[in-house]
């Protein structure tokens, strides 16, 4: 009386049902711009801090004075602006990525921690966030960025130290629905230890909400590294981030538009490429949505 | 029934009190909910204890006293002689592996981002009595048991029926052969047609494995069906408890004469002689004094609302709590 | 006769074909009688409940043919502003789940008075007094009390004697009652059980009664509609239903469920599940269940025969 299981599977059936429904387009712009700043050595056409002054401010190639030669124009120490923003995508999707990392594993596994354990561990990890997410931003950014430098490595820290809390606090929220549930019990039942309750049947129950959130946020860290470089706490220069070249650029919005404007659109075509591909992740990660 | 009489499992007085807080800032104990209220049994070897009573009753706080999800107030669980609630170490682990549990709700019971092969293979390898090679064909005789075939080891939990996922947390708690299963309300959220497969399947285990069941239900036929011996619960209380054919042909207490005859007779003839009981049942955090089914008795007496009665002998292999006997 | 149910059709429009939920189910319901609607899940009991109030969830589901005649009207015909006027005036419903059906932010007797001025034209002077009444009707102890309560501090039984009372205060000539009492203790179960018979012998209602649970049919029900995979298999009054069951799914049904009053060494069970109404296999619904298939079995439907006036069912073998 072997009952048949309802499904087949062959893998092509497996990649077709998964790839259903990719948002193309922005997938297509995020693999764009990540190969852009993987290649950048090898496609800039100019080398990002090279400055030339004789060629400074040149607007893009279709404007009247524009060159071939500078395709989006220069910028006010004669810096191609196509360069930079090739240089600058890699820089600051580094950062945002590293700070995303950083920031998720160090938040989900203290929100684990506190859902899993309960009682004062939960108490004191959950005070611990709201002390966090009560700072303002900016000024815990700029007192880390004076107290420890401008450098690579702190941008990395300071997005990551903003981030965590409110992985944290999902997480835990997340991790006391799940740890109500009979499986829980039943593992504990069968002798699992905190470890692999915590490891094998909450982790990958919340995984979901974390990729979700952390694709959501890739966007928010570059928008934040931005806003680090535009205040000056940023990666220092002569290094290009988009951040700090729309910061850079400001000054000569009305003359000059282009210097801000570029990395200006290249931060808002990451950050809403991201999003919708955070909103398709979710949805296609849900083995139970997947099916229907 | 076997004659094998050894005693598996031993409840002596177990009490669980829920504590009840209130105030906003300062948080003081308003009072207790006596879930279990000094309850005791015992379940043989190979044979399956009948836990009924309904919702509210505590019949499922006994079962997580039991499987040690919850710590008891006061009272001692002993399983082969040991008190549960000391053991730690080698002991528990032990412990961990001769006892398992199948739930109502399957779809909650079945971890959704696990395999089943997986779900079924956790209690093998957490007890670690049985080598890495072997777990494989392990599953798959679990799987072949509970009459699913070996490809459902590759699939999740969302793609089987009701019955089906409830047929692979059977095979999780079987797989370790342990010598005892916790059922609580194993076939309520499954329909009807299917309930018949599950409850024989159940049997079969015990029959060629000598598991001993504690069958927790609300269902009085369930329990007939399945049971050698049954307790009957009411608000914390055992009011009465025997042998099976004793409790279903001489129901003694009122409350399992209420039970009994609400519980659906299929021969519409019958429905003349029902007893309606009438009010709810109390609160288990302020139970009525005396029996604390007194307030919704049709046979109550004086001394009924004052004095509580005690579980006493009445006949061979039955007890009762009742002021009548 | 109060309502009339012609080969009903409800189908739901899914991405992976057409589910045919409810598939030509015709039945009659008569004036202050009871017919049991039994079921498991997937069985399109409550599908067809919801149809009759023409409740489907639209635009994926959708009835597709057959005529709902209320006291001679069409409900497939009605407009959707006349059905809102029809629900709540003449057919009313109680479902499953209190805690669901209940709004949590409002009392009790708020939620009865709403349905009271919705339905009735009565002095708002004289609602509360109305209320008291309604509940009364239901037998809640200290109606007065009580109306003040928020759904929350009631019990599960008490939940669902407001619903009850919300239900029964338009005066409805139907009331459908889609698993009233699953959610209830044993005891509690009873008790709900009677009062639904005594107010319908006082107010001469007729009940579409919606479970899956053989035991409370036999306690409530008149007449008995046994229904598989969209379709009614057996239909019969019910004394006779459960005292000699025709079709081999009703027969197997009652053979498969634990007895209270007998010992039982082994229960003989249905082997297999439901078919998924996405793959339904030809010809008889039930035939890869059956413990007595034919070859006209799995060629076509059987259809629906009867055994006398009351009594038919569609099986080959009774052909």
């Amino acid at each position: 009386m072997a009952l048949d299981a309802t499904r087949e599977k062959t893998p092509v059936a497996n990649w077709k049902l998964a790839l259903r429904g990719v948002p193309w387009i922005p997938a297509f712009v995020l693999v764009t711009m990540v190969l852009v700043a993987i290649f950048a050595d090898f496609i800039a056409p100019h080398s990002p801090t090279e400055t030339s002054l004789p060629h400074k401010l040149q607007p893009p190639f279709w404007q009247a004075g524009g060159s071939t030669t500078y395709l989006l124009g220069t910028d006010a120490l004669g810096r191609d602006v196509l360069s930079r923003l090739m240089f600058g995508a890699r820089y600051s999707l580094i950062v945002s990525l590293a700070a995303i990392v950083v920031g998720t594993s160090f938040g989900a596994a203290l929100g684990l921690i506190a859902g899993y354990c309960g009682g004062w561990v939960d108490s004191l990890i959950m005070r611990a966030t709201d002390v966090m997410l009560s700072l303002p931003v900016i000024l815990l950014a700029l007192l880390l960025a004076v107290s420890l430098g401008p450098s690579f490595i702190t941008i990395i820290i300071i997005v990551a130290a903003v981030l965590w809390a409110r992985y944290a606090r999902i997480i835990r929220g997340e991790v006391l629905y799940w740890k109500t549930q009979d499986f829980v019990a039943l593992a504990r039942v069968a002798g699992a230890s905190g470890f692999r309750i915590i490891s094998r049947h909450l982790f990958p129950n919340v995984l979901n909400t974390l990729l979700v959130l952390a694709t959501m946020q890739v966007g928010w860290a570059i928008i934040m590294e931005g806003s680090l470089s535009f205040l000056g706490a940023g990666v220092p220069p002569p290094t290009p981030s988009l951040g700090s070249m729309v910061s850079d650029g400001r000054n000569y919005i009305a003359s000059a538009w282009w210097i801000a404007m570029f990395p200006g659109l290249a931060i808002l075509l990451i950050v809403l490429s991201m999003n919708l591909f955070g909103d398709w992740m979710r949805d296609a990660f849900d083995p139970k949505l997947r099916q229907m | 029934m076997t004659a094998d009489k050894s005693i598996l499992l031993e409840v002596q007085g177990l009490k669980k009190y829920f504590p009840v807080t209130e105030g906003l800032v300062f948080l003081r104990t308003a009072g207790y909910v006596k879930a279990v209220d000094d309850i005791d049994f015992e379940l043989p070897e190979r044979q399956t204890l009948g836990l009924v009573g309904e919702s509210g009753c505590g019949k499922t706080t006994t079962a997580r006293v039991i499987l040690r999800l919850e710590e008891p107030t006061s009272g001692r669980v002993c399983f082969q002689g040991k008190d549960v609630s000391r053991l730690g170490g080698a002991d528990l682990r032990r412990y961990r592996a001769a006892v398992h549990a199948v739930f109502q709700d399957p779809t909650s019971s079945l971890n959704p981002r696990m395999r089943v092969g997986s779900i079924i293979s956790e209690p093998l390898e957490v007890s670690g009595k049985i080598p890495r090679s072997e777990i494989k064909d392990r599953v798959k005789e679990s799987l072949d048991f509970v009459g699913l075939n070996q490809d459902s080891a590759g699939l999740f939990p969302h793609e089987f029926s009701g019955g089906q996922r409830q047929r692979v947390a059977l095979a999780r708690a079987f797989a370790l052969r342990p010598r005892l299963i916790v059922l609580d309300e194993p076939v309520s959220s499954l329909d009807v047609s299917i309930r018949a497969q599950i409850l024989n399947l159940a049997k079969d285990m015990q029959e060629q494995a000598g598991i001993s069941f504690l069958l927790i239900s609300h269902d009085l036929a369930t329990v007939r069906y399945m049971s050698h011996r049954i307790a009957v619960m009411y608000l914390g209380k055992i009011v009465e408890a025997g042998a099976r054919d004793e409790v279903y042909s001489h129901p003694l207490h009122p409350y399992t004469s209420a039970l009994l005859s609400a519980a659906s007779p299929l021969r519409p003839g019958d429905q003349q002689k029902e007893v309606v009981l009438t009010g709810e049942v109390s609160s288990p955090l302020n139970p009525p004094s005396g029996c604390r089914f007194h307030p919704r008795c049709d046979r109550r007496m004086k001394s009924c609302s004052d004095t509580e009665p005690q579980l006493k002998p009445a006949g061979a292999d039955h007890q009762v709590a009742c002021h009548l006997y | 006769m109060l309502l009339e149910v012609k080969d009903l059709k409800t189908y739901f429009h899914t991405r992976r074909g057409v589910v045919k939920a409810v598939n030509g189910v015709s039945f009659t319901l008569d004036a202050g009688k009871t017919l049991g609607l039994v079921g498991e899940s997937g069985s399109g009991k409550s599908i067809t409940a919801l149809s009759l109030l023409r409740l489907v969830p639209e635009p994926a589901g959708r009835i597709a043919g057959g005529e709902i005649l209320l006291d001679g009207e069409d409900l497939v015909k009605k407009s959707a502003r006349e059905m809102r006027r029809i629900r709540g005036a003449k057919v009313s419903m109680i479902l499953q789940d209190s805690m669901m059906s209940l709004n949590p932010v409002y009392t009790v007797g708020n939620q009865v008075a709403e349905s009271i001025i919705a339905h009735q034209s009565i002095p708002r002077g004289e609602v509360h007094s109305k209320v008291v009444e309604m509940l009364r009707l239901v037998r809640i102890p200290a109606p007065e009390r009580r109306a003040k309560q928020y759904p929350h501090e009631m019990s599960g039984g008490m939940r669902q004697r407001v619903s009850g009372a919300i239900a029964f205060s338009c005066q409805p000539s139907l009331l459908i009652c889609d698993e009233p009492t699953t959610s209830l203790d044993v005891t509690i179960q009873a008790q709900y059980l009677k009062l639904l018979k005594d107010i319908q012998r006082e107010t001469g209602v007729a009940v579409l009664f919606i479970t899956h649970d053989l035991g409370v049919v036999a306690k409530i029900c008149d007449d008995i509609a046994v229904m598989y995979a969209g379709r009614i298999v057996e239909m019969a009054p019910a004394m006779e239903l459960l005292t000699r069951p025709m079709h081999p799914y009703t027969e197997a049904l009652m053979k498969c469920l634990p007895s209270l009053d007998k010992n039982v060494s082994r229960l003989p069970s249905i082997q297999g599940a439901p078919p998924t109404l996405l793959q339904m296999p030809p010809g008889c619904s039930f035939w890869p269940r059956c413990p007595d298939v034919r070859p006209a079995c799995k060629e076509q439907y059987p259809p629906f025969i009867a055994l006398n006036e009351h009594h038919s069912a569609s099986c080959w073998k009774l052909s």
